[in-house]
Order: structure tokens, then C-alpha cells, then sequence
């Protein structure tokens, strides 16, 4: 089991009270152990219920296993925990309506996802899975800017959506999985057409 | 770089989030990717309702200013009130397809005026204006909560072939549609395409003088009026000019309507007038327009032979509280007008209540009239309060009939 360092904890003493300065440990579903302040916890809704319930004490964290967090990998936890860490203390957003949806995409948040698309993707499941409202936010809005200005080709290749001929065969093959017998019937209709018959029964 | 998984795959929540921040340009060429895309936005309808929409082909810098000669113009406006936060380059969105040598370009353009504008272009190669016009018509109609507001043709030849192709037989719903500078076959065209049901107000506009490069004719809709399409609106407009535009009696059904006729004669306010007589509505109004009047002595003389007024006031013979006004405006402006309304007998002076002409109907007809009313408000008998009309000037014998048949109504006497 390996410890990443990545999210470095910066802790305003005056600040946080005493009884905030805990560290917990996650362990991402391929086994890398991350330790992340109570503070930055805080920015996702998921992990601070989670620490809530389980009241762990200052030696509790220390001595008991990582909490496992399954559906997430280390390389997409440690940008999150990266996130927190950078966001923690900032309120969360709530859209009650009245609050201005225009979201700007921070210099921090641009580089930390200045990465390949596969990856800002699992980014996203994972604000969604744990809750992190913010994050959520500008991994969105980088996704939406993505699309600006591309033609719909080019939106396939970005995206990787597949074209409308794509998309009807693996609908076809979806249905024949579910029933092998269509494909027969299909054929067998096909054939009685072709020799003039007006009725397939 | 190609992902691992498709944004297809995304959860719902992102999905929907991601969607909001897509521009409009961005969510149509989304929309040309696939068939799974076209389902998810027709099931989550991301983008805000269109209130309205209206396309042309022509220069008019009215519309738009646009220096190339063929184009399509499309001017799409949103619903977004509730969220123009998320819309701060406002609701109106602009759309032209411009054909080139070897494709087409089209240019989205939304700006809340000249100095903020956000404008982005894409050339498709080797692709028709119309053909692309179309198919984004197409789908953004295929995309729609219907009915929509307000549905605009700016006229053009060439036009309808396109709306054709994006329509294919299916039927539109609004509320209303509104021609400008169309010829009768292309109002045709395009009005057949729309539910009967839903369309509550047609109008119809010419403002330039010149139409595809045409002198302006003097119009005709007698085709337009025959369609299922008129006699369902309530509300039409027209300021074409016309020598024939249409049979008066096709205009009064309506409940609100505006018409400039180039000449009329005494039976168009004689078919007006008998329209507002007869009919129930306390709100029904319609302004006849005209330039030539070679009847217009006889007219005044028909509605008071006295000759001494411009607002003639008539009671409804089957609700004498109901006041039908019909006014003479000289607007010199080029044309004049007749005004028809109606209005409660309460808000008209003492002198001209004095002066209403005798009801030109027996107390039968009345009393028939109200019996049918009572029967079908038996309920409410507590609450209905009808008046009874001044008796200075009417017919004796049918008012006194009227009067006998309240008092035992209400008060019980004999």
C-alpha cells in the first residue's frame, strides 16, 4: 500500500480550531492511501457524512484501516482531494434559484484539469459521486466549452459519439443480444419479400 | 483524443449540468452527431422554450442587415426570463446561411446590441444554404415543447421549399403567425402546415414597397380565408392595401381584427355592424381601414340619418345593456377608418344614452333570448343582474314586455 503525498495541507492555525486539524485517510479502489484535512472533507457533501457517522477520534484515524472509497482510482481521487484541498473552507454553492449559474473556471481548476478527456470524465463521475458541488460545476463547464465551434464530425471524435449508421447498428446488435430469434424472423421476412409475397403470415 | 467512454455514458446530473453551459450552436451540431443525442435532448429538453421563431430570404433592413443576396435569415427567441443568467447575451438569436462557391457558411450570431455581440461561423463544404437552413430547422423543431408564441414569415421566393422539407407532413402548433411582405400562394404554403385548433391569431403585413423585387399589388387572401386555419383564429390583422382582399362577411366571426381595404362600400359596414349586433362578445372590436369611399354620404346616412355625429351607437337587440359603437376616423394619415366595439351601456354620457335608436327587434325575440339565458344559469339566478333599458326613446311595446318579464323575475310582481 502506498501513500501519496499529492494533496499538501496547508492549515491556517489561527483559523481552524483545534478539533479541525484532523487528517483522514481514503483509500482509492487501486489501493493508494490519500490524507485529507476535515476542512477539505467538508467540500464534499458524500465524505463529510460519511467521517460524521463514523465520529473516528484522532487516534481512530491513525489506527484504523483507510475509509475505501471503491469507484474511484487513485490518478482521478488525487485531483479531487487536490481540488478540496485548494477549495476548502470556501462555501458551497447552493442553486436555490436565485443564485447566478455563470460559472468561471479558476486559474487553479483550469490547470488542474488541463488533462486528457478520458480522465475529466471519470473527474466528473467522481464530483458527482461524492457530492462536490463546485467541482462539479467547472469540470461541467469545461466539458460544455469543449463543444464550442466544432462541427458535429468533430464533436464525434471529441465526445466519442458515434454517427447515426453507428448508432443503429449497436441499437441492432443490443436488440438482437437480447433476442437471437429477431435476426431469424428479419431474415426470413426479407426472403418472403423478395420472392412477392404481400404477407409474411 | 478519443475518451475511454462516450459523453453518452455520462450520468444524469453532469449530463444535464453540461447541457445548461452548451451554447445554442453547440446543442444543434450535437444534435446532428446521433440518434442517442436527438433522444436524450428530446426526453431532457435542455435548451429554454422558443417563444418565437421567423425565417426570410430577403434584404430588409428591418429584419437584418445582411450585404450578401442569397441567404436564409433565421431569428430565433428564447424563453429565458427565469434563467438569463445563464443567457447574458440575451434571448434573440440570429442565424444565416449564406451560400458560397463551394459550400455554405453559416453564422450564429446573439448580441444585446451593436457594441456587445458574440458571433461565431462554421463553413460547411460542399452543402446547400437551403438544404442546411432545413435540416437545422428540422431539428430544432423536432426539439420543441409545442405550441409555440409566435411563428414569423418574412416572405421570399424559394422559401417554402425549405420549411417544406422540415416539416415534412407534420402538423405546427401556435398561437400565432404573422406574413410579411408574403404573396397569397406562399401564405398558403406555409399556413397548411399549422393546427387549426391551436392558431388563435393571423396577421398579415406589408411595410415595404416593394416585394421580391415587385411593385407592391393590391392583395388578395380569398383563398386564405377559405382555410380551416382562418376560420379558427379569433384575431386577425392585415395592413395590405387591397381592392379585394377578401368578403367582409369573412371578417366577422372574428373577436379582434384589423383590415385596410383599399375602397369599400356601404355593405362592408352594413355586414359589420349586423356582425356586432349579433354577437355575444363583450370584447369583440375590429378596425375596417380604407382609402376610397365613393359610398361614404350614404354610409353616414345609414348609420344616423341626422347627420350630425362621427360615433354612432347602436344597443344589441338581445342584450340591450351591450352598446355597439361604431366610429368615423379621419386619420390623415392617407387612409380612414370605421371602428367597431362594444361597450356596457354604464359607460356611455346621458346625452347619447338618450339618443340610442329604438331596438330593432320584437320583445319576443328578447324575452326567447333571456328565457334560453335563465334556463342555462338556472343556478345562478341570485347573482345575475341584469338592467333594464332607459325608456325615452324605445318601442314602447317591446320594453314594457321586457320590463313585466323582470319585475316578475326578480321582485316577484305581478
Amino acid at each position: 500500500m502506498s501513500v501519496e503525498n499529492a494533496p499538501v495541507v496547508d492549515v491556517d492555525e489561527a483559523a481552524i480550531p483545534v478539533e479541525k486539524k484532523m487528517y483522514y485517510r481514503f483509500e482509492s479502489n487501486d489501493k493508494k492511501e490519500f490524507r485529507v484535512s476535515e476542512l477539505a472533507i467538508q467540500q464534499s457533501e458524500t465524505l463529510n457524512r460519511l467521517v460524521e457517522a463514523m465520529g473516528y477520534t484522532s487516534e481512530d484515524v491513525e489506527n484504523k484501516p483507510a475509509i475505501a472509497i471503491e469507484n474511484i482510482d487513485g490518478k482521478t481521487l488525487k485531483l479531487v482531494f487536490q481540488w478540496c484541498e485548494h477549495h476548502k473552507g470556501e462555501a458551497i454553492p447552493v442553486d436555490d434559484g436565485s443564485v447566478p449559474k455563470i460559472v468561471e473556471i479558476p486559474e487553479f481548476d483550469a490547470k488542474l484539469m488541463d488533462i486528457d478527456n478520458g480522465l475529466l470524465f471519470k473527474l466528473i463521475w467522481a464530483a458527482d459521486y461524492l457530492n462536490i458541488v463546485q467541482l462539479l460545476n467547472v469540470s461541467c463547464k469545461k466539458v460544455a466549452n469543449m463543444a464550442q465551434g466544432k462541427t458535429p464530425a468533430q464533436l464525434r471524435r471529441v465526445y466519442l459519439l458515434p454517427s447515426d449508421e453507428e448508432d443503429e447498428a449497436a441499437k441492432r446488435a443490443a436488440q438482437e443480444a437480447q433476442d437471437p430469434r429477431a435476426r431469424e424472423v428479419e431474415e426470413e421476412f426479407e426472403e418472403r419479400k423478395r420472392q412477392g409475397g404481400n404477407s409474411f403470415f | 483524443m478519443r475518451l475511454q467512454v462516450s459523453l453518452l455514458d455520462m450520468p444524469e446530473l453532469p449530463m444535464s449540468i453540461i447541457m445548461d453551459y452548451c451554447d445554442f450552436p453547440a446543442i444543434l451540431n450535437l444534435l446532428k452527431t446521433c440518434h442517442s443525442f436527438r433522444d436524450y435532448i428530446k426526453t431532457h429538453k435542455p435548451l429554454p422554450q422558443i417563444t418565437q421563431i421567423g425565417f426570410s430570404n430577403q434584404r430588409n433592413q428591418y429584419i437584418c442587415n445582411v450585404s450578401r443576396t442569397e441567404h436564409v435569415f433565421v431569428m430565433i427567441v428564447f424563453d429565458i426570463w427565469h434563467d438569463y443568467c445563464l443567457h447574458p447575451m440575451g434571448g434573440m438569436f440570429k442565424m444565416y446561411y449564406y451560400k458560397m462557391a463551394n459550400g455554405c457558411e453559416v453564422v450564429w450570431e446573439r448580441s444585446v446590441d451593436l457594441d456587445t455581440k458574440e458571433e461565431r461561423k462554421i463553413f460547411l463544404e460542399n452543402e446547400d444554404f437551403i438544404e442546411a437552413f432545413s435540416r437545422d430547422l428540422k431539428i430544432i423543431l423536432e426539439i420543441q415543447k409545442f405550441p409555440i408564441k409566435d411563428f414569423t414569415f418574412w416572405g421570399g421566393p424559394g422559401l417554402s421549399g425549405g420549411f417544406h422539407k422540415a416539416m415534412q407532413s407534420n402538423i405546427f402548433q401556435a398561437h400565432r403567425i404573422s406574413f410579411r411582405n408574403s404573396h397569397q400562394h406562399e401564405i398558403m404554403e406555409y399556413l397548411q402546415h399549422f393546427c387549426p385548433k391551436t392558431l388563435e391569431a393571423i396577421y398579415i403585413n406589408c411595410h415595404d414597397d416593394v416585394i421580391n423585387g415587385v411593385k407592391k399589388p393590391w392583395m388578395t387572401i380569398s383563398e386564405v380565408t377559405k382555410s380551416e386555419q382562418w376560420k379558427g383564429a379569433m384575431r386577425v390583422g392585415m395592413t395590405i392595401p387591397g381592392p379585394y382582399l377578401a368578403p367582409i362577411e369573412d371578417f366577422g366571426h372574428l373577436e379582434k381584427g384589423y383590415v385596410n381595404y383599399r375602397r369599400i362600400g356601404l355593405e362592408h359596414v352594413k355586414v359589420m355592424k349586423e356582425a356586432f349586433l349579433s354577437s355575444n362578445s363583450l370584447t369583440k372590436s375590429f378596425c375596417l381601414m380604407f382609402y376610397e369611399c365613393p359610398d361614404q354620404e350614404e354610409i353616414k346616412r345609414f348609420l344616423d340619418p341626422t347627420l350630425q355625429k362621427d360615433r354612432y351607437l347602436y344597443r344589441r337587440p338581445h342584450h340591450p345593456c351591450q352598446i355597439v359603437s361604431i366610429q368615423f376616423m379621419d386619420t390623415n394619415g392617407g387612409y380612414k377608418q370605421f371602428e367597431f366595439s362594444v361597450m356596457d351601456i354604464k359607460n356611455i354620457t346621458e346625452p347619447e344614452r338618450r339618443s340610442l335608436p329604438p331596438i330593432e327587434v320584437d320583445a319576443n325575440r328578447i324575452l326567447r333570448g333571456l328565457m334560453e339565458e335563465l334556463e342555462d344559469d338556472s343556478g345562478k339566478l341570485e347573482e345575475k343582474k341584469i338592467e333594464t333599458p332607459p325608456s325615452t326613446t324605445e318601442n314602447p311595446s317591446c320594453l314594457s314586455s321586457v320590463n313585466r318579464f323582470f319585475s316578475r323575475l326578480f321582485y316577484g310582481k305581478q
